[in-house]
């Protein structure tokens, strides 16, 4: 009977196993495939094998649009916002989850307001202020815009990661003679590590596929991100999905292969300091 | 060894983080010679830099920023490129088109919307046939003083009509919309069919021919404002006097008219009983894909889809014979002018040069080119030998046509062409009436001002 009940057990979580690497992979791998294959063949067998493995696609998305210039911009941009927001919103969530000062929820909700603010509204004053600032069609200028509009998010998830952590450990390291500085990067960073981390990736992801401020904001191809560079293959009246799918296979190849790579580090900065103890 | 890895990977990115943001145009220089033709037309001026307008002045050369749809896989994008080079050659040292790319007509005209509030325009502005004359009236210039005869003897009436504003010229024309219909000749013939159908009941008895054949008649979609639904509901509306003057009265408000009620109930028919399943939802890439693989037997569409009946990544071989065209029953046909190149520079200099870079566009040279390339129409009454035969074809229906339309993209309002995109599928499942469908179409093109 027991050998029964783990023989179901171990086939469920086979079969949950495959449907798990069915949902991750299955759109990748159709992605992959779909670069091999003619316009006819996308739309009229969208998932069936290509016929024959031919790399014209990625020879007319490299030719279309400047792919893997966009590519680098984007990792530039993504990288740079997110390590100011964490930096800069950590610190700030800190003192809103920790201390009590005067103003304290007014400075909460001047944070949160973009938020409630409609992005299509922003496009113009920011405009605005970009050009005054000399920074329009520049990376500053995308970086500072995108580190502004994933304020609140990070703040409310690193502002309820700092009140999960017990006081007590602040205490014993002031007890120890500890300062605020030392006691917030040496202690309590490290073990909101999980929070920073999810914040991180947000924010991250959030800017990477950000497109209406990177269309409205920048004009040269020095500083375009991109999710532009993927508008280049369809249009009303003309499309070419074979170079489509190909840019995003492009696109997509090196942040897997810098995965595989680096994947050991990644897992365990996205898990250290979530096991306390 | 962990911690060495993160610390290389860190000083890496961080490097790579301060060499993207703190070059001014030298990196971007050899990643942007990768890109295409018209891109390092752009990328040229960003070597020159942004911040050198003194040096700008100093070598005389008048920068014209011109923000361009024609990139990417339009099929005016190859036209452009040349043009802009053999621009930018012929007046090296004088004037130099600077070229942002906007790869979507929708993007563009979007992001002019948020220039225009910002008075930020660029010095020339083509949207492709959106209109934004009446938008934007008071940041264009108003170019009457800069045509002469000679130039404006080569513009059509009906050309300078829809870019003028009070009797001032604010674009110059370049093209021209002649939409009817495609068929498939072989498809017809196993159906027993002729020759297109002369009146709509016609056009419906050859439907239900093609049916009973085995045969989808119709390329239609919802997605994207429904294009090749939406110019077949504009045909049977027009199909008398009354529904041609409604078919080219600019932003309708009011959709009750009988004709449009009664091309609803025709649209209606058509997707219940003579259409693919995957029109509901569909998008035009998937109505042309039906039509080019010989899954249908008509689609609505301008000349310019000619070029892809030669692809051959996208039809079988030899396709492009087996297709006919047709003007609508009735004798409509889309047969409109389309508003142009528009200057919204500031100052006498740089108006002087974008309009001596939309003379350049327009002249016979690049006209002929357009339509040679593109299959497009010009505003210039051309033909040439080198068009496709289907293209001459289409211009033949539209010289002999009973009732010229425009589409309704150009003239109804921006909401209610989105707005088409949501009752369709309800009127096509049968949960509206086309009267309801008319209400609705009302109820959206009364949300805007007067």
């Amino acid at each position: 009977m027991k050998q029964v009940k783990r023989a179901i057990g171990k086939t469920l979580a086979g079969v949950f196993l495959i449907y798990v690497v069915i949902v991750c992979l299955g759109p990748l791998i159709w992605v992959f495939f779909q670069a091999f294959k003619t316009n006819k063949e996308i739309l009229t067998s969208a998932f069936a094998l290509p016929k024959s493995f031919r790399l014209d696609g990625f020879q007319v998305a490299l030719q279309t649009a400047p792919i893997l210039l966009y590519f680098r911009n984007s990792v530039v941009i993504s990288m740079a916002n997110t390590v100011i927001t964490v930096v800069a919103v950590s610190m700030a969530a800190y003192m809103t989850a920790r201390f009590s000062f005067r103003g304290k929820q007014f400075f909460t909700l001047l944070l949160s307001s973009s938020l409630l603010i409609p992005v299509s509204s922003l496009l113009m004053p920011i405009y605005l202020l970009l050009t005054k600032m000399g920074m329009i069609d520049t990376m500053r200028g995308l970086i500072l815009i995108y580190a502004a509009l994933g304020l609140p998010t990070s703040l409310f998830i690193l502002q309820s990661t700092f009140q999960g952590i017990p006081r007590e450990l602040e205490e014993a390291a002031y007890i120890d003679g500890a300062g605020v500085f030392y006691t917030f990067f040496a202690i309590i960073l490290p073990i909101a590590k999980p929070g920073v981390a999810t914040a991180a990736t947000l924010h991250f992801i959030t800017s990477w596929n950000e497109f209406m401020f990177a269309l409205v904001m920048t004009k040269s191809a020095s500083v375009r991100t991109l999710p532009l560079a993927l508008n280049y293959f369809t249009s009303q009246f003309s499309f070419n999905y074979t170079a489509m799918f190909a840019a995003i296979v492009l696109s997509i190849l090196p942040s897997i292969l810098v995965f595989i790579c680096l994947q050991e580090q990644i897992t365990a900065s996205m898990v250290s300091g979530s096991i306390k103890g | 060894m962990k911690k060495r890895t993160l610390a290389v990977i860190v000083a890496a990115l961080g490097s790579a983080m301060l060499a993207g943001c703190g070059q001014g145009s030298s990196s971007g220089e050899s990643a942007q010679s990768t890109a295409q033709g018209a891109e390092s037309v752009a990328g040229q001026a960003e070597e020159q830099g942004a911040e050198t307008k003194a040096g700008e002045e100093s070598a005389e050369v008048i920068q014209i920023d011109y923000p361009t749809f024609m990139c990417g896989t339009a099929s005016v994008a190859g036209w452009f490129q040349e043009r802009c080079q053999a621009f930018n050659e012929q007046y090296a040292g004088k004037y130099e088109i600077v070229v942002e790319e906007i790869p979507n007509t929708q993007d563009y005209v979007d992001k002019m919307k948020v220039l225009y509030s910002s008075d930020s325009l660029p010095d020339v502005v083509n949207t492709g046939g959106y209109n934004i004359i009446d938008m934007m009236q008071d940041k264009l210039v108003d170019l009457t003083p800069y045509v002469d005869e000679e130039w404006r003897s080569t513009m059509s009436d009906i050309g300078i009509a829809v870019n003028s504003r009070d009797g001032k010229l604010y674009g110059i024309p370049s093209t021209r919309q002649l939409v009817g219909y495609f068929y498939n000749k072989d498809l017809f013939a196993q159906a027993g069919i002729e020759a297109p159908a002369e009146t709509w009941d016609e056009f419906f008895q050859q439907c239900e021919a093609l049916k009973q054949a085995g045969i989808v008649p119709m390329s239609m979609d919802t997605a994207d404002s429904g294009w090749c639904t939406s110019l077949f509901l504009g045909a049977m509306t027009a199909s008398n006097e009354a529904g041609e003057e409604f078919m080219n009265t600019l932003q309708p408000r009011d959709y009750h008219v009988p004709e449009f009620i009664d091309a609803a109930a025709k649209i209606q028919r058509l997707f219940k009983e003579y259409t693919t399943p995957d029109s509901i939802g569909g998008d035009y890439a998937a109505a042309a894909n039906n039509f080019q693989n010989e899954l249908t037997a008509m689609i609505a569409n301008g000349p310019w889809m000619v070029q892809n009946f030669y692809d051959t990544t996208k039809c079988e071989e030899g396709f492009y014979e087996k297709v006919g065209t047709a003007m609508y029953p009735e004798g409509t046909m889309y047969n409109a002018a389309q508003t142009g190149w528009h200057v919204a520079a500031k100052t006498p200099e740089k108006i002087e040069a974008a309009v001596e870079m939309i003379k350049f566009m327009t002249s016979e040279e690049s006209q002929k080119l357009y339509l040679e390339v593109t299959g497009n129409i010009c505003d210039r009454n051309l033909t040439s030998d080198k068009v496709y035969p289907l293209v001459n074809e289409v211009i033949e229906n539209a010289a002999v046509s009973t009732y010229n339309i425009n589409d309704y993209q150009s003239l109804w309002y921006a909401n209610v062409v989105d707005e088409v995109s949501v009752q369709y599928p309800l009127l096509a499942q049968g949960e509206m009436t086309p009267e309801e469908f008319a209400a609705a179409l009302t109820a959206a093109a009364e949300k805007n001002e007067e």
